[in-house]
């Protein structure tokens, strides 16, 4: 059985303790209120996936400019604006 | 056009800073325009300013959570999209899934419009809810409103989850303004769980759609960490705020294992019933004072002074047009909320019903 603090780790969360604390009352209360589905009957129903009746549309596979690599990059916060034309990241293997 | 609008900071403004209200993104500046903006300066409507949204439009969406001790409502971006606008009839052009904004506005005096899903393209639109996403319009006059929707609305190949059968989805239609005191309960309610279906989808679908953030490609990146792992969680534990982080667990959490079935796949199917109970046809006009019905099921609605909202079927938004002016002129009996009695209720236009 799964508690908060192992969907916190799914979510890449690591929480100081009050907040913590503070988050998973919130979160208890939560999954308590989602209990008043259970006396629902659905039946056969089938979940409601997308509100709008639509069939897959596929488009001309033509490549289009948005926009540029180094404009991209310019939004990397590991400076990847730095112009060789990477994201930087710290070393994963020692 | 003498019009001009407020936009929320989720929507991209090439050039300019797009942060979603979050600290997440304090630094990202937007590499393309919205549709929304192209649609918008091509009609020359004059965009005259940008305003924060709650973090991820995040707000409201766990106002009963712990004896309501979390967010309320989105009141401060429309206190500060009127003062973006200064002394012009606000128009301001939001996402607002949970409702929050809706609320605000109708608490400030003002009008919320939300279009029919697929109509308005959210190209450009910082992504929260993919199923339940929509730019909608907080405005002064209804009039100036349904003019912005009539400029923003219409398919665009950009957006993959759209009304493809027309170019222009938004046609309005002559409706008469009088309605007959013609209403009804609904045969079947489900409001009472309305609440917990939203915030189930919700919460699973905002859990998804931030897991892009990551500190790597955009976004905050922590100052210090010791790994890549740290370098993840770090960021995003500094960055997120409280209803983000609790929408990332309850999120993971709805989705996990037999949760899936209990809890994603049980609102999926109880979101389908609340659609399929509402009666349009017999009746063009679904009234409660809840905005979640109309985000649920991706159908047009119109919130207006005093908490009302009015929900129309698919592409019927010329039926709140014709509301709009009916509250305006001071029709009772779609303002008195002793016919209401905090119910869900269907209203009959005089017009259709003869």
């Amino acid at each position: 059985m799964k508690n908060f603090d192992d969907f916190m780790g799914m979510v890449m969360l690591d929480l100081p303790d009050a907040e913590r604390l503070t988050l998973k009352g919130h979160f208890d209360t939560l999954a308590q209120s989602f209990a008043a589905l259970d006396d629902i009957d659905t039946g056969d129903t089938q979940p409601l996936v997308s509100v709008l009746d639509l069939h897959n549309i596929m488009r001309e596979d033509v490549a289009s400019k948005i926009t540029s690599r180094d404009e991209l990059l310019k939004n990397s916060p590991g400076g990847g604006g730095g112009g060789d034309g990477y994201f930087h990241v710290p070393a994963a293997i020692d | 056009m003498g019009l001009s609008v407020v936009l929320e900071s989720s929507i991209m403004q090439k050039g300019l800073p797009a942060t979603a209200g979050s600290k997440m993104l304090e630094n990202f500046i937007a590499p393309v325009d919205a549709t929304v903006v192209t649609r918008l300066e091509a009609a020359g409507v004059k965009i005259s300013g940008r305003v924060d949204t709650s973090e991820f439009g995040a707000a409201g969406l766990f106002e009963d959570a712990a004896g309501g001790t979390a967010t309320q409502g989105d009141g401060s971006l429309v206190f500060f999209a009127k003062t973006a606008q200064e002394n012009r009839p606000l128009v301001l052009l939001c996402n607002d899934y949970t409702g929050g904004v809706s609320r605000a506005a109708v608490d400030a005096g003002l009008y919320y419009i939300q279009p029919s899903y697929g109509t308005v393209s959210r190209y450009g639109l910082i992504p929260s809810v993919g199923s339940m996403d929509q730019i909608g319009i907080v405005c002064e006059n209804p009039e100036d409103g349904f003019e912005i929707l009539e400029i923003i609305s219409g398919y665009d190949a950009k957006d993959g989850v759209m009304l493809p059968n027309s170019s222009k989805t938004y046609e309005p239609q002559e409706v008469s303004s009088s309605f007959e005191i013609d209403i009804a309960d609904m045969k079947s309610d489900y409001s009472g769980v309305y609440k917990q279906v939203m915030q189930i989808l919700c919460s699973a679908e905002l859990s998804n759609n931030i897991s892009r953030y990551d500190g790597i490609k955009f976004g905050y990146r922590a100052k210090e960490y010791k790994d890549l792992n740290e370098l993840y969680t770090k960021s995003r534990t500094e960055a997120f705020g409280e209803d983000v982080k609790l929408a990332a667990v309850t999120g993971a959490m709805v989705l996990y294992g037999d949760n899936y079935e209990r809890y994603y796949n049980k609102a999926m199917c109880i979101r389908r019933l609340i659609k399929e109970s509402l009666e349009f046809g017999e009746y063009d006009v679904i009234v409660s004072k809840c905005p979640i019905l109309s985000r649920l099921c991706g159908l047009p609605s119109l919130s207006v002074p005093g908490g009302r909202v009015y929900t129309a079927d698919a592409l019927r938004e010329d039926v709140l047009k014709a509301v709009s002016k009916s509250v305006i002129n001071g029709n009772t009996s779609l303002t008195d909320d002793k016919e209401l009695g905090g119910k869900i209720k269907a209203i009959r236009n005089q017009k259709s019903g003869e």
